[in-house]
Order: C-alpha cells, then structure tokens, then sequence
C-alpha cells in the first residue's frame, strides 16, 4: 500500500500537505512535514525567521514543489502524479492549470504596476479562465467594494497605500475562486495602521467558509480567528494545536520562547 | 582663404547634402526599428526553456557583438556573393546594421526582462498564467519602461553607426561628405557641413527621446500622484 492510501481520507481534511524538500547545499528546509486544513477552517502557521513557513506555502501554491511527498487537495493529488511508491510534480506545463485550485497573497503585495486595481484583479479570469470580459469585470467590482476597495479601481498600485495595495491583492486571488487562500505574512510590510484593515478583510473571508493558511505572527488575529495555530522551526512541524492553547501556556518550552519574543 | 562662408552656406543648402542627411535618418530609423523586433525575438530566445534555441540564440549574440561591425558589413556585401547571395549596397548596408544592432539590443532587454523582480513573475503563476502569457502581460511591460533609456542612447549611437555603411558608398552624410570634398578638395567646409547635420539629427532625436520619456514617466518622478504608466493608460488624473 502506498503512503498516499493511508493519507487520503482522513475525515473532513481538505489540504493536505506532506513531505520534505531539501535546496541547494543539502539544508533540509521541509523536513517530514505533515499539515492537514480541514474544510473552511483558518490555520495560522507561526514559527522563526527561516523555519519554513515561506516554503511550505510556496510549495501548496506549487511555486516550489516538495521533493519528497504531495499536496492534496479536495481528497484530490494536486500538482502530483503517483510514481511507484511516492509521488512525482507534474511538468510545468501541467502545473500551470493545477494552480488554480491555490490562490496566494505576497508580503510584498506583487500587484502588476503597470495596471490599474481593477486590470490587477481582472487579468487571470479573463487570460487564464477566459471568461467573459464583462462578466468578469462586474464581479472584479464587487471583490473590490468587498475589500473596502471600490472608489479605487482605476488607481495603479502606485497610488494605492500598503494595505490597500494588499487588499487590491487579496481581491485578485479571489477572483480566480480559489479552494484555498495562502497568505504569506500579509501585514508584515505594512505600517501598523494598516495593519488592522488588512486583517479586517481577512477575518470577513474566513467568516464567508474560506479555507485558509496563513503564515504570520499576528497572535491577536490568531486568538480571534484562527482554528489552528500550527508552529515551526528548523523546517519541521514542532507544535500545533488551538489558539488558546498558545495564550494559556500549554505549550512546549521551544514555543513559549518564541511566544515570548513577539508577543 | 582659409575658411570660405559662400561654399559653407552653399553645401548646407545643397540638395545633395539634404538627400544624404535624409538617407542617415531613414536609415537609423528603419535599422533599429527591425533591430528592435529582432532583438526582441531573440531576447526571448535566451530566456527560452530549449536549449538548441538558448544555444542558438546565444552564440549569434556571441559573434555579433564580438566582431567589428565593419568587417561584417565588407563580409555581408563582398562575402555572400562568393556563396551565391547579392545582396545590393543598401541590401547589406541595412543588414548589416539590423544584425548588429539586434545582438546589442537582445542583450539589453533581456537584462531589462530578467530585472523585474521575480515576486511579479511568482503572482502570474500562482493566478494560473502560462510561461508565454507571463512574458506578454506582466514583464515585458514592465521590461520596456526600463528599457526606453536606454533604446534612446542605441538611437543616438545608430545615428552615428550609420556613417561606416559608406565603405559601401550608400550616399548618407559621410560618403557624400566624401564626394563632395574630392571634387571641391575643400575638406573644412563639407566636414562642417557634415558636423552641422549629425549635429541636429541627434539633437533632433534628444527631444524626441524626452518627450517620450516624459510621457511614459521613465524617471517617476511623477511619484504617487502621477500614474507610474504611459498617460494615454490612465484614465484619472492625481487621485
Ligand atoms: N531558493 C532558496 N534557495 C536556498 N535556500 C532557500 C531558498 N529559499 C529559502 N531558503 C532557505 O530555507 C529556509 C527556510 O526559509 P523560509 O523562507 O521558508 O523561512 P520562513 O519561515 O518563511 O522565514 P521568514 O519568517 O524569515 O519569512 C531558510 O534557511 C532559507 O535560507
Ligand atoms: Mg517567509
């Protein structure tokens, strides 16, 4: 039997992601990781600068492939094919259509300078899914007002503050219908009083049955929101549990010292 | 006499400085308009995910940049017939600027496409944009605003490039500068000439390259109250 058939099916799980991935010089930055997201629930990954939180999501999202292991999504392989006994990334070519199920947002925003706010969110629906232009354009409006965004669609990015350029962000993920969010640290280049309207549109999509993964340190968003505080370090899954778990203190040494020197 | 005021203001005048002043700008502008497109293509082509045509790409930039562009214009016109080609004086003139030029410009805008930062290429994959689409929409666009500068430095280089097509007596400004001084063994006065219309061609071309520069906003000085694109793109004004 393979490692997969006993991975699957466990109850109500909707991404599950497992395995290792070694870069360059042999640093095992993903080491035998193993995280489930059950459907419509918010985990929130925490854990030191270099622990791996940037490559496991980049690898859900299949920007970086695991090495070893897959990413299931829906009880579905998604971006892998079996091969003997474990499982093999699909060629780019192929990857291309099965990122679709993954919608991601950047620390850095990446927003295209080069169009508006609206162009931004509609770019992909129309290139990518190749829906029609006007149809895809009513509903880009409404995922910008949905942000708090719509008195700003004909802005370029440039003329958009931080976390509005970020929501702008998040606006054009959605429009792509994504099974699954990933954020990035999405407040962790923004002004603190920008923070807070960034997190705001978050909490509304988890509120709507959005799955997410998010990587960020933001432990009062955590408390209120999260299902799931998941902590890494040195590329393994070290500790996870519930929210209040973090606060209350029932947690490893290791963690507690980290908890220690953000909150 | 030493400098003679008539024979300047004659030659400057004339016809025949006129029409070879014209042949420079035409074909400046016609041998870096293909130079463009063909550096475009082959920009891609090192950038491309098959090797023969990273390999290909590569090794014509290798040769064409590596040699004199003299040699490969006298190897253009008086080479390619040995091999059954004649091409005519401006046939190979054009050629080989077109060829030359394409090497350098394929350099720059490849450097230009690799400069966008790859957070921008990670947010068209992750939206599900092919590797081409990728190139088209997000960094191409992006690649050509840096990009622009530095075409109009090529330009003005070109404008100049073009007089060592006479070694193949296309009449332009120095070849005709040339004619002109064996008839009249007057050299001052028709290299002045000469001096005079490179001059105004590429002061010609200054201004042209700074209002398109200020109208695609190269420097940005423009900020935040001015969109970061070409003002034709924007549909509002300061926010
Ligand atoms: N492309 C790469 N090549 C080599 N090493 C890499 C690469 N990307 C990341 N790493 C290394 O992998 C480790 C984990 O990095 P990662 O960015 O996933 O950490 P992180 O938890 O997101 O950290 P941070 O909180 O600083 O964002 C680090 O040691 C990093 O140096
Ligand atoms: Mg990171």
């Amino acid at each position: 039997m393979t490692r997969t058939a006993t991975r699957t099916t466990p109850d109500g799980d909707f991404l599950h992601v497992w395995g290792s991935k070694t870069f360059g010089s042999g640093l095992r930055v993903l080491d035998d990781v193993d995280l489930s997201v059950p459907r419509g629930s918010v985990t929130v990954l925490i854990g030191p600068s270099g622990s791996g939180k940037t490559t496991l999501l980049r690898a859900v999202a299949l920007l970086a492939p695991l090495d070893t292991g897959c990413v299931l999504l829906d009880g579905r392989l998604h971006g892998y094919r079996e091969a003997g006994d474990g499982h093999r990334v699909l060629p780019e070519r192929e990857l291309v259509r099965a990122r679709l199920g993954v919608g991601m947002v950047f620390q850095n925003f990446n927003l295209f300078p080069h169009r508006t706010a609206l162009q931004n969110v509609m770019l992909a629906p129309v290139k990518t899914l190749r829906r029609p232009r006007a149809e895809v354009e009513e509903e880009a409006r409404a995922l910008l007002r949905r942000v708090g965004l719509g008195d700003r669609t004909d802005n370029y990015p440039a003329q958009l503050s931080g976390g509005q350029q970020q929501r702008v962000a998040i606006a054009r993920a959605l429009a792509m219908r994504p099974k699954v969010m990933l954020f990035d640290e999405p407040t962790s280049a923004l002004d603190p009083e920008m923070v807070h309207e960034v997190l705001g549109a978050m909490k509304e999509l988890a509120e709507s049955g959005m799955t997410m993964l998010i990587a960020s340190h933001e432990m009062g968003f955590a408390r209120e929101v999260a299902d799931r505080v998941v902590f890494m370090d040195g590329g393994r899954i070290v500790e996870q549990g519930e929210p209040e778990q973090f606060f209350t203190g029932t947690v490893g040494p290791r963690v507690r010292e980290f908890l220690d020197k953000i909150l | 006499m030493v400098w003679d005021w008539d024979l300047f203001v004659e030659q400057l005048t004339s016809t025949g400085f006129l029409e070879a002043a014209w042949t420079t700008v035409w074909l400046t502008v016609v041998a870096e308009g293909l130079a463009v497109a063909l550096g475009g293509v082959v920009a891609l082509g090192m950038l491309s995910t098959s090797r023969p045509v990273v390999a290909i790409s590569g090794l014509y930039v290798w040769i064409w940049r590596g040699t004199p562009i003299l040699v490969q214009l006298l190897v253009l016109y008086f080479g390619l017939p040995q091999i059954g080609i004649r091409p005519s004086v401006l046939q190979a003139a054009l050629l080989g600027l077109v060829l030359n030029e394409g090497a350098y410009i394929a350099v720059l805008l490849r450097a230009n496409l690799l400069a966008v930062p790859v957070g921008q290429s990670d947010a068209g994959r992750v939206l599900g944009l092919r590797r081409w689409q990728r190139i088209r929409l997000i960094l191409l666009p992006q690649a050509i605003r840096t990009f622009l500068p530095a075409l109009g430095n090529q330009v003005n280089s070109m404008i100049k490039t073009t007089s060592l097509v006479s070694v193949l007596s296309v009449q332009e400004l120095l070849a005709h500068t040339r004619d002109t001084v064996s008839e009249t063994y007057r050299p001052f006065e028709a290299f002045a000439v000469a001096t005079v219309y490179y001059l105004a061609i590429s002061s010609l071309w200054n201004l042209v390259q700074w209002a398109l520069e200020r109208r695609s906003d190269v420097t940005r000085r423009g900020g935040r109250r001015r969109p970061a694109v070409p003002a034709q793109l924007s549909r509002i004004g300061a926010p």
